[in-house]
């Protein structure tokens, strides 16, 4: 970090890394104070949430009118005519079935294709209904951790999804059942909204629930295959946030808000020794949230295409 | 990573694979009747990928997604024939027509005649017209009536002979039929609805039936063969 505190700032950097460095705060804290980390900012948080509340009522809504425009759940669902099935339900579903429908192949390489254009773990963060609430339940968390209620710990490491992800393959293909569906919290919640409450989601609610008291987005970081398969995807994904070493004031509040620290970590690592000190968020867990643009009291990160200059 | 953890992962990865092998065959106790098209329990569980499309495109609310009391059946489509059934009032079969994974085949219902989802078998100690009784009583359906094209009328519950079954029976009397019987101990001749090979399992003589529980009922995925009825 010697490196780091040698290198030119730019002015921007100067005027307010007096200011934000003293404004170390919890995620709770930095959510209620975005607005005084970045006054002219209009928090991306609001129109996320506000996304992910559209998609489930456009669900709601055009079954309950009947307007079937958007049919189905976050498995698979019908756009206007036109099939999209979920990445990990369709590999579940060849696994199980062996066998593949034209429709499963056309619903599978749009959303291939759109998300490798949006960034792979977008979903978790822009439409997955489990997302929000976990999102909520992890300002909880940090409330209470603030408060001394709960103690702040790590489970286990996180490359423990990718142990889930082959343990929920490899049961289809033996088993012959789409196992994982039957409790993926992530479409109980979406199946609830549009089809009516079901007794599964008191799984989702204990799921919730073990997230506020003993550990923050567990569920999203540690089993979740769905948003795995997504992470896979978002290695090679054009949209992507983008780092700005020169405005960078060391103030740590993007590392507090965000879901795997360690991927800033490596970002500021590799924007260190990038000739003109920028870097990519490139890691698989990064879910395109937008927190970090969010609390950063500077211009640091924002949204860019990565490898522009090389498809131009 | 390290060569102690990465055992340590392939162990939680075998014995997870192992527990979830074994879990899987929870699935509901009861067979569930499935909507037309289904091409057999097993093969269904794999191919039902739970996006309920089905259930949106059901003219006549009668496709429902199971629940948890149905264990790992959950969140797949069925059909509760006595609360709603299928009754072919849509062209072309429409949750067929809209299954994505291939669940529900269109070569095993092309059309409404030729779907067999079920057989419907009477259970004759409960039956009306078996027994020569006339209905008397509150009126007894758990369905909508104004979900369904043909709208049962009310006073078809109040008949001097009940023959429901057979005359709300969309695909008619190939299927179920009134035709008299004798009993072999007393001699006596009585009339009986009849399932015939035409029968689909749709569940309509089910839902129609007055009396509590269903004097005919849907047994899912059984086929009509001339000795079984």
């Amino acid at each position: 970090m010697c490196s780091l505190t040698n290198r030119k700032l730019s002015k921007e950097a100067k005027r307010v890394k007096a200011g934000a460095r003293s404004k170390v705060g919890s995620i709770y804290e930095l959510f209620i104070d975005t607005h005084k980390l970045r006054p002219h900012h209009f928090p991306l948080r609001y129109i996320r949430w506000s996304v992910v509340i559209a998609i489930a009522a456009t669900f709601y809504l055009s079954f309950k009118w009947g307007l079937d425009f958007l049919g189905g759940s976050l498995n698979g669902s019908r756009l206007a005519s036109f099939f999209l099935i979920d990445l990990y339900t369709g590999i579940e579903f060849v696994a199980a079935h062996k066998m593949i429908t034209l429709n499963v192949i056309i619903g599978l390489a749009t959303i291939f294709v759109f998300y490798v254009i949006v960034g792979g773990r977008t979903f978790c963060s822009w439409v997955c209904p489990y997302g929000l609430l976990a999102e909520i339940t992890e300002i909880a968390h940090t409330y209470l951790e603030k408060k001394g209620f709960i103690k702040k710990r790590q489970m286990h490491s996180e490359r423990i999804r990718y142990v889930f992800w082959i343990i929920f393959i490899i049961i289809p293909l033996f088993a012959g059942v789409i196992f994982f569906e039957a409790f993926n919290p992530v479409d109980i919640l979406n199946r609830a909204v549009t089809y009516g409450p079901t007794f599964l989601l008191l799984w989702a609610l204990l799921l919730l629930l073990y997230e506020t008291f003993f550990d923050r987005r567990a569920w999203c970081k540690y089993i979740c295959p769905t948003g795995t398969t997504y992470g896979i995807l978002g290695k090679i994904s054009l949209l992507r946030i983008k780092l700005d070493l020169d405005a960078c004031t060391d103030c740590g509040n993007c590392y507090k808000v965000c879901i795997d620290p360690i991927l800033l970590t490596d970002t500021h690592a590799k924007a260190n020794i990038a000739s003109e000190r920028k870097s990519f968020v490139s890691g698989a867990s990064c879910t395109n949230c937008a927190r970090c643009i969010d609390v950063c009291g500077t211009s640091a990160y924002k949204f860019d295409i990565r490898y522009l200059n090389k498809i131009l | 990573m390290e060569r102690r953890q990465f055992l340590s992962y392939m162990g939680i990865a075998a014995i997870g694979s192992v527990l979830g092998i074994a879990a899987a065959p929870l699935r509901s106790g009861k067979k569930l009747l499935r909507p037309p098209g289904e091409i057999g329990e097993d093969k269904f569980l794999s191919a039902c990928i739970k996006c309920g499309l089905c259930v949106q495109i059901c003219p006549v609310n009668a496709i429902h997604l199971a629940d948890i009391t149905e264990g790992l059946s959950a969140g797949t489509a069925f059909i509760d024939p006595r609360h709603g059934a299928c009754d072919f009032s849509c062209v072309g079969i429409q949750c067929v027509l809209v299954c994505p994974s291939g669940a529900l085949v269109h070569e095993r219902a092309q059309n409404a005649e030729k779907v067999r989802i079920g057989l419907a078998e009477l259970r004759p100690d409960l039956c009306l017209l078996v027994n020569n009784r006339l209905y008397s009583g509150p009126e007894h359906h758990n369905y909508n009536p104004s979900d369904y094209k043909w709208k049962v009328n009310p006073d078809s519950y109040r008949k001097e002979v009940c023959q429901l079954c057979a005359d709300k029976c969309p695909i008619g009397p190939g299927a179920i039929d009134i035709e008299e019987k004798k009993d072999i101990k007393t001699g006596k001749t009585y009339q009986s609805p009849v399932v015939k090979a035409g029968c689909t399992g749709c569940g309509v003589c089910e839902m129609v039936c007055p009396v509590e529980p269903a004097a005919i009922v849907i047994i899912p995925e059984k086929r009509w063969n001339a000795k079984n009825v």
